[in-house]
């Protein structure tokens, strides 16, 4: 009897259950997933810059007046008021705005523009990423609609980076709310989000990426005709060879040269 | 960035949050006043509430203001504390006002379908239509 549980417990350790999925239920499978994976992507930079701003705060604390940009002799400065005991990372008084220490803490024009190239790269590269693959797994997929979602994604992506770090950096320039140091970056997701946002929009009313992958689709029939055309020509060579010095010269009878 | 060019840029973003947080805050009424109409199908863009997030600018010319009309000591004790639980606050309304309006549809008898007019979303949340009877094919 135990020999016959130990038997069985045995099989069960060594038990795996194979699922034959095809290819239709793992698209729709995809499908499914892909939503909330460009969902997570989509949240991805907005809650980057929320860590970089925590870590500000966990820095400086909430009192505002702790930073300042000013410039000697022809070099930019990061100044920091109040106690540097009190400070964890940045230990100093005085950095230069090119200071990795400061760029990673998206701190001065420099930090901010490192964090938005930063934020650009990732979601970028994620948001392509999932396109590619799921050209790959479905045989319906199109190269026009691959160019044109991508083409469409990364023309969102860099507009609201742009626009994002020129909120930022005017944040952090104007007077009085440029020493509040998370300011730059509250401003710098605030309006990234809402230019994603309103551009998701404009694209969806508008129909851009549509309009993008019909272009690419007639792109590529418009080469294919001139490959075509090509070819008819050059078999047309082939069987009257007498007409290849037209190609070099003008020719009677021939028009077009 | 020049001071001047950056105060002019705050500017403009600061009156360009103006239409978009009233976008932000007039389409959850919108819905609201569908689903008492019965109206079927109701597109619903559950990340549009976000928007509310650009009255953040607001505060800031608030503290730029109060700072340069001499309350700088209000400013340097409250500027961050105002901030950020600002954020926080328009972060946690957009949240809610999403899952209260889904819930409130579902509870109308509607069921939220994909939209076949968006192609592709990089922005936060998502582009739905909800039908009163099942998704059409």
């Amino acid at each position: 009897m135990s020999r016959e549980r130990e038997l069985i417990r045995e099989l069960r350790q060594n038990e795996h259950i194979l699922q034959i999925v095809g290819v239709e239920e793992l698209w729709l499978e995809w499908e499914q997933l892909k939503g909330i994976t460009k969902t997570a992507v989509n949240y991805g930079a907005p809650i980057m810059d929320i860590h970089t701003a925590s870590r500000l705060i966990s820095e400086f604390g909430v009192h505002s007046d702790r930073v300042m940009i000013k410039q000697y002799a022809g070099k930019e400065y990061v100044i920091f008021r109040g106690n540097p005991r009190s400070r964890r990372i940045l230990k100093g008084t005085r950095y230069l705005a090119k200071n990795p220490k400061v760029i990673r803490m998206a701190i001065g024009p420099k930090g901010i523009t490192a964090s938005a190239k930063g934020g650009f790269a990732i979601t970028a590269l994620l948001s392509c990423g999932i396109e590619i693959f799921s050209y790959l797994i479905r045989d319906a997929s199109t190269l026009s609609q691959l160019l044109g979602t991508v083409t469409s994604d990364l023309i969102k992506i860099g507009i609201s980076a742009i626009t994002a770090t020129l909120a930022g950096l005017s944040v952090g320039t104007v007077a009085i709310v440029s020493s509040v140091a998370a300011a730059p970056l509250v401003a710098a997701i605030a309006v990234g989000v809402a230019t994603g946002l309103m551009l998701d929009r404009i694209d969806s009313r508008m129909g851009a990426t549509k309009g993008l992958i019909q272009a690419y689709g007639k792109t590529g029939s418009t080469l294919a005709n001139i490959k075509n055309q090509a070819q008819r020509s050059l078999n047309h060579l082939e069987r009257n060879p007498y007409m290849i010095p037209c190609l070099f010269g003008p020719c009677y009878g021939i028009r077009g040269y | 960035m020049k001071p001047t060019l950056a105060q002019g840029f705050f500017i403009l973003f600061n009156v360009a949050a103006i239409p978009l947080v009233a976008l932000g805050l007039y389409e959850p009424l919108q819905v609201i006043a569908a689903t008492r109409a019965g109206d079927s199908p109701i597109p619903v863009d559950n990340g549009i509430h976000y928007l509310i997030l650009m009255s953040v600018l607001w505060v800031l010319f608030g503290l730029q203001i109060a700072g340069l009309k001499g309350k700088t000591n209000i400013v340097r004790r409250w500027g961050s504390k105002v901030l950020l639980g600002w954020l926080l606050a328009c972060v946690l309304i957009a949240t809610l006002t999403s899952i209260g309006l889904h819930t409130h549809l579902t509870r109308a008898g509607y069921q939220a379908c994909p939209d076949p007019s968006e192609q592709s979303r990089l922005s936060v949340g998502n582009s739905l239509i909800y039908h009163k009877q099942s998704c059409p094919a």
